[in-house]
């Protein structure tokens, strides 16, 4: 072919030469595609996994890995933080301190008050509690 | 483009890019030196391919191009054996680094190259080398040290 022609030639017709099955492809261009895909592998740094070390790509694969543990730290990191961020804070609800005392006193009061209360009825179930076994020592 | 693309993607279409070559250049050895100049190409380009699309069809072009600079390059060598001139002056091929690599692993003998296809491309272990050639993995791992002492002295 002269090179006018060649230029004259569209994308599909040498896709349609390319898949023609009248062309063999020799051995000796399967072996140049072989050294070249070795030429490319040494030239990306391939020459240390002659030594038995696992190919380049492989390392490259699990390299992830190695980010993983600082990548969980700061995850953890973020979810303190951001629950930190969330959960309520007591706010200051007197700007009064006559009145915060008067306040808290009142609530003293009324928890005394209370476990008075309850411990008044926490002594009557007692007593009333201790009858049923009494009863029963007498029958003895 | 990564190193790995360009064994991954672009290799595996060798072949079919050795048939056009063959077609358009029509000498099985000028075909075969047309594919490795488009590899040689493409290697010394990888960062530029990021942005191709269509790996197939920009090899198809490339490799045309190539073919078109081959036949006119032949042309004007001619021309100039007939006594005429030059009409353009044609520079050379700018040598790359995998050249001059691909050189050095082609200078390799048969055996040797073939076990540095299964260690470097096919990813095999030593023991999965020795088992598929029968070969001890002491007397691999000799080989191989000899195999990048020779490579090391020419690349």
């Amino acid at each position: 072919m002269t090179p006018e022609e060649i230029e004259r030639l569209s994308l599909d017709d040498l896709k349609r030469m390319m898949t023609d099955p009248q062309t063999v492809v020799p051995e000796e261009m399967r072996t140049r595609l072989r050294d070249i895909a070795c030429a490319a592998r040494l030239d990306a740094g391939g020459m240390a996994s002659l030594d038995g070390h696992r190919h380049e790509s492989v390392r490259r694969k699990y390299l992830w890995l190695r980010g993983l543990v600082p990548a969980t730290a700061l995850a953890a990191l973020a979810a303190v933080l951001l629950l930190n961020r969330r959960s309520p804070q007591p706010k200051d609800t007197f700007t009064d301190p006559k009145l915060a005392y008067a306040e808290l006193t009142q609530a003293f009061a009324l928890f005394g008050e209370a476990l008075q209360t309850g411990s008044a009825d926490a002594a009557t179930a007692f007593s009333e509690l201790g009858q049923p076994f009494a009863e029963i020592q007498e029958n003895l | 483009m990564t190193p790995e693309e360009f064994i991954r993607v672009y290799l595996p279409l060798g072949d079919g890019l050795y048939r056009v070559a063959f077609r358009l250049l029509g000498k099985r050895e000028e075909a075969e030196d047309a594919v490795q100049d488009l590899y040689v190409k493409i290697w010394n380009n990888l960062d530029g391919l990021d942005r191709v699309d269509n790996p197939e069809a920009w090899c198809l072009v490339v490799l045309r191009n190539l073919c078109i600079d081959r036949l006119r390059t032949k042309g004007a060598q001619r021309a100039v054996r007939a006594g005429e001139e030059l009409p353009d002056e044609v520079p050379p091929e700018q040598s790359g680094r995998l050249e001059q690599t691909l050189s050095a692993v082609r200078s390799l003998p048969a055996r040797s190259r073939e076990l540095l296809h299964l260690r470097l491309v096919e990813d095999l272990s030593y023991a999965e080398i020795s088992r598929e050639t029968g070969l001890s993995e002491n007397a691999l791992r000799v080989t191989f040290h000899r195999i990048k002492q020779q490579l090391k002295k020419k690349i």
